[in-house]
């Protein structure tokens, strides 16, 4: 199924380079390129960049818990990543200037700190019966785990040189926790390095990542943490070589049964993903207008993003697993303050519990509260950019910014009118009805939905008219409502492969190019194959010559 | 040692203060008075646009009258300079599409912008791009490097958004790829910057020993990976290690920041945690923030230039595309989207009149410190007000409202309001680098070269 523009001067799918793409060509398109089955090999599926990825801020917390058992979270003080669509961790957004670099030195001395507090423990070895090969030892191993991969030689002596200068200069606990600073400040450390296995010969294009490395790569894209035991076990045997191995390694970390740290984890981090994608990273800097919302705090806005996320970690893990059930679920889970957004009482709890909901009224990710209300002003609801988000952000369309001398601002809300009334003027002005033809019908189509996401049958006195219209999807056409709306989007394939591409994003750390294209759609294809879940996604994705080859050469 | 002949030359301020006009009059250095080579470049910037017919003054070029929004600044009449007709040409030849992005980009730079590998997503945002050249006050700021500890001070009110892109958060730029994001929280930006005043000298000498030790072995894993990796990933170390060694210079820097010249260092109050302002469920305390952190901040740029722990400084107000109420001036609606809205002018007036008034308080405070030179902060200095669009309505860059405030140590002929005809602004930004003793023949993209004649 192509993609259709309708001929609309505004609106287009996503194009190779994220631009739009251009009129009259349909684009690389939702659908399958291939048909299910289709072998990868008999496509172009080639790895695309690959730059040198910086530990987003939720990684070097998580990884400094698993290396060092802290967790104080240093990184809450780190200047903010920079939020790429919703993602923290592209990785043409990071860089470090003096703010943060001082940053990293001031975190890496606390954690030294703590972590020299029972030398014994950390180091493992007696220091004062072989002081020198102790100290050897405990940076051969710790090392090792720190900069996932063995350190060479030369290495090991700088970091002991490191020791006997501070132990020289200070004492011993000193010393130990300048080693610490020296290898938490490392780029081995602060960045996951690349290089790769030796080039099979002058004509290689690419080189396969070597087991350490893709270990990493495993345990970023799925934990956002440092391997496991399991993962360095498998990397120090070279036996993350094959896809085989590989799609091992993945399915034991998505493992719904798994009750393990690495389990809960991979949870988390789909979460990550689906809040990232759905813009709620930031929901703690939500304000909404106290005298219509007096329920209002931010400790709700954080509950809510809780709900999503709960609810995302439950229906794939243990769940039905696919995206159909994540935008069509009548269901949720939530504490007694988000249940009470739905007119549900629960008894209290610390953890969400699961409360069914009005079939008529939710369905799935699109009518939670946490979306709703960000997409919302802090009084009313915001239906431009509601169905702003749904085209760009479900459908990966694309939207070009106002002209610059349009009247951007919102409508005066007036008595005696309803939303629906006061956008007319959108389509009635033909600069701007290219556009909002498109999104506005969408977005009022949520208008049952208040300023937190709360259910209503009326603005102000007025009955609310909630028909809508989809056009320039693959689901084109009228329907009634955030429930149906819910229901077309999780029919569609635009939907589907949107999914796909946002994944890929979050996965490899930067926005795909051309070149990442084929793969794209191989995995669009494959996703279809699969019922659409999302744990399956994950798994093709490291199969993808994508995450497992690095290109060498010019 | 760089550390000796530091010390040696602050002992030597420090011990006569009493004497301080023999001193000024021994020490002032005569080819920088005569010279007129300015000390200190503040940079101010304000977001979306201003109304211009309430903001350009009337009257002549040194007999003019400040119009509504510029009102606040009157009891700084003669140190003002008004800039109108100056285009940001370089914004309109530039790559990219959202006029924020274009307009924050090359506001300070004059450089063209470059779209990243994610091409444009939102609104024609820039997903991933850079500028392709560093900004005017990361220019001065290396040109004066190792005069003082910091180079350069960063500092923003709210200036780390959720929803904006990359390209409309930042206005300075090391150079390509290399942004300086201000930093938002005074109590981090105090403790940096006055912690090691804190410290006895042996402390301090202590520090420097273990951190030097700790960051010459850790610079060496910087450059033994740039050398096995490509040149894109070489560069993005390259500028990490670029950080940690500006690092190492401020810990050689162990006498800095004792003399403030009758400014008392005090760590401010106000703490950045919207968490809790929002969350003892009193908005109007919440709202409050944005001025008391603007303050703070605006105390803090004052102590460090008359510490002189910095010469280059500046305070971002927000973001480009700046989507703050500003209720305490009396407003309701966000600014941008106001900025877009001929009939909101009464209020962008409010708004744009309350940043006169913030700058009228950094003004009186530049003003009521003088230096060793027995010169004040604000005659020192430049400060600079750049915007990233000129008008808010249609969102264009041409015929900006910039201002200039100081007199640059004579660099400056201040008290004038001048007019140009579509100049391209980025000779403003050469003009700013040769007010500080410098004669570059241009400044940003090589498209638009040449200095703005007539400021000093």
């Amino acid at each position: 199924m192509g993609v259709t523009v309708l001929g609309l001067a505004c609106v287009g799918q996503v194009g190779p380079n994220g631009g739009p793409v251009d009129p009259g060509n349909t684009g690389p398109g939702p659908g399958p390129g291939n048909p299910p089955g289709t072998s990868p090999g008999m496509m172009a599926l080639v790895p695309g960049r690959a730059p040198l990825r910086r530990l987003t801020r939720v990684e070097y917390d998580n990884t400094v818990r698993a290396l060092l058992g802290d967790t104080s979270r240093p990184a809450l003080q780190f200047e903010g990543d920079v939020i790429s669509d919703g993602f923290t961790n592209n990785a043409d957004t990071q860089n470090v200037g003096t703010n943060l670099a001082q940053q990293y030195v001031t975190a890496a001395e606390a954690l030294s700190i703590t972590a020299t507090r029972d030398m014994p423990k950390l180091l493992g070895c007696d220091l004062a019966a072989a002081e020198t090969a102790c100290m050897r030892d405990f940076i051969t191993r710790f090392g090792q785990r720190a900069w996932r991969r063995p350190l060479v030689a030369a290495e090991i002596d700088r970091l002991v040189t490191v020791f006997t200068t501070g132990k020289t200069d200070f004492d011993v606990a000193t010393g130990t926790q300048m080693v610490l600073q020296t290898i938490l400040l490392s780029p081995n450390f602060l960045y996951r390095v690349e290089l790769g296995r030796a080039p099979a010969g002058q004509q290689a294009t690419t080189v396969p990542l070597t087991s350490w490395e893709m270990a990493s790569r495993l345990s970023y894209f799925l934990m956002g943490s440092m391997p496991d035991d399991v993962l360095f076990a498998a990397a120090d045997k070279d036996a993350l070589a094959t896809p085989a191995e590989v799609a091992e390694q993945a399915r034991r970390l998505l493992s719904a049964t798994g009750a393990g740290l690495p389990q809960e984890m991979a949870q988390s981090r789909y979460a990550q993903f689906f809040t990232e994608w759905l813009h709620l990273v930031n929901i703690d800097k939500m304000t909404k207008d106290r005298t219509l919302f007096p329920e209002f705090s931010t400790d709700l806005a954080l509950a809510l993003k809780t709900e999503t996320e709960t609810f995302v970690k439950k229906t794939l893990f243990g769940g039905p697993g696919d995206l159909t059930t994540l935008l069509t679920a009548p269901y949720t889970y939530a504490t007694p303050e988000v249940a009470r957004l739905y007119g549900v009482t629960v008894t209290p709890g610390a953890t969400p519990a699961r409360i069914d909901l009005d079939p008529n009224r939710r369905a799935g990710l699109l009518t939670q509260p946490a979306l709703l209300a960000t997409f919302s002003k802090a009084d009313y609801p915001d239906p431009v950019h509601r169905g702003k988000f749904i085209w760009e952000g479900l459908l990966c369309g694309t939207v070009p910014p106002p002209p610059m001398n349009a009247n951007i601002t919102p409508p005066k809300i007036t008595p005696g009118t309803t939303a629906r009334q006061r956008f007319e003027e959108h389509r009635a002005d033909p600069t701007c009805a290219t556009c909002h033809t498109v999104m506005d019908p969408i977005g009022l189509a949520l208008e049952n939905y208040d300023g937190l996401g709360r259910w209503r049958d009326t603005e102000g006195p007025l009955p609310i008219d909630a028909s809508g219209n989809l056009t320039g999807t693959d689901v084109d056409g009228k329907f009634v409502g955030g429930v149906e709306l819910a229901k077309k989007l999780a029919g569609s394939q635009q939907v589907a492969a949107c999914a796909v591409r946002q994944l890929f994003r979050f996965a490899f750390g930067r926005f795909e190019t051309p070149e990442d294209e084929p793969t794209v759609t191989d995995l669009a294809s494959r996703f279809e194959g699969d019922k659409r879940k999302l744990v399956g996604l994950s798994v093709a994705i490291t199969q993808t010559p994508a995450f497992r080859l690095l290109k060498v050469g010019p | 040692m760089k550390v000796m002949d530091r010390r040696t030359v602050l002992r030597g301020a420090g011990g006569i203060a009493v004497a301080l006009p023999f001193l000024s009059a021994m020490t002032v250095p005569r080819r920088a008075r005569a010279a007129g080579v300015a000390k200190r470049l503040v940079t101010w910037f304000g977001s979306n646009g201003t109304i211009q017919n309430a903001w350009q003054p009337t009257g002549t070029e040194t007999a003019f009258v400040l119009s509504e929004i510029l009102s606040p600044l009157e009891a700084h009449h003669d140190k003002l300079t008004i800039l109108r007709g100056l285009n940001n040409e370089i914004s309109y030849k530039s790559p990219g599409g959202n006029p924020h992005d274009l307009g924050m980009g090359t506001m300070i730079t004059g450089a063209q912008l470059r779209v990243g590998p994610s091409g444009l997503g939102r609104a024609g945002h820039i997903i991933d791009g850079t500028v392709a050249g560093g900004s005017v006050d990361q220019d001065i700021a290396k040109r004066l490097s190792g005069k003082t500890k910091f180079s350069h001070l960063t500092l923003g009110v709210q200036s780390t958004s959720t929803i904006l892109e990359p390209m409309v958060l930042r206005m300075s730029y090391r150079g390509p790829n290399d942004p300086v994001t201000p930093e938002d929280d005074p109590g981090k930006a105090f403790a940096a910057l006055f912690s090691s005043t804190m410290t006895s000298q042996a402390d301090l000498i202590k520090l420097r020993k273990r951190r030097m030790t700790v960051l010459d072995a850790v610079l060496e894993d910087y450059t033994r990976l740039e050398s096995r990796v490509p040149a894109e990933d070489k560069s993005k170390l390259d500028r990490h290690a670029t950080s940690i060694r500006e690092l190492e210079k401020q810990l050689d820097m162990l006498d800095a920041g004792k003399n403030c010249h009758g400014a008392m260092p005090v760590a401010p109050t106000v703490t950045l945690t919207p968490r809790d302002c929002l969350q003892d469920g009193r908005p109007a305390k919440c709202v409050g923030d944005f001025p008391t952190i603007g303050k703070a901040q605006m105390d803090i740029i004052v102590l460090a230039l008359a510490c002189d722990l910095t010469r280059v400084a500046s305070l971002q107000w927000s973001t480009a595309e700046s989507t703050v109420v500003h209720q305490w001036a009396g407003v309701t609606r966000e600014h941008h989207l106001m900025s877009h809205d001929v009939g909101s002018a009464p209020d962008l007036i409010k708004v744009n009149k309350w940043y006169a008034q913030q700058l009228a308080y950094l003004l009186d405070k530049l003003q009521s410190i003088t230096d060793e030179e027995g010169i004040t902060l604000l005659d020192g200095s430049v400060v600079f007000c750049p915007n990233e669009l000129s008008v808010g309505e249609t969102h264009n860059r041409k015929d900006l409202c910039f201002m200039l405030a100081g007199k640059g140590n004579g660099a400056l002929r201040a008290g004038r309001s001048l007019r140009f005809n579509g100049t391209p602004h980025n000779q403003l930004l050469a003009a700013l680098v040769n007010m500080f003793g410098f004669s570059i023949p241009g400044f940003g993209d090589a498209m638009f070269p040449g200095v703005l004649p007539g400021l000093g």
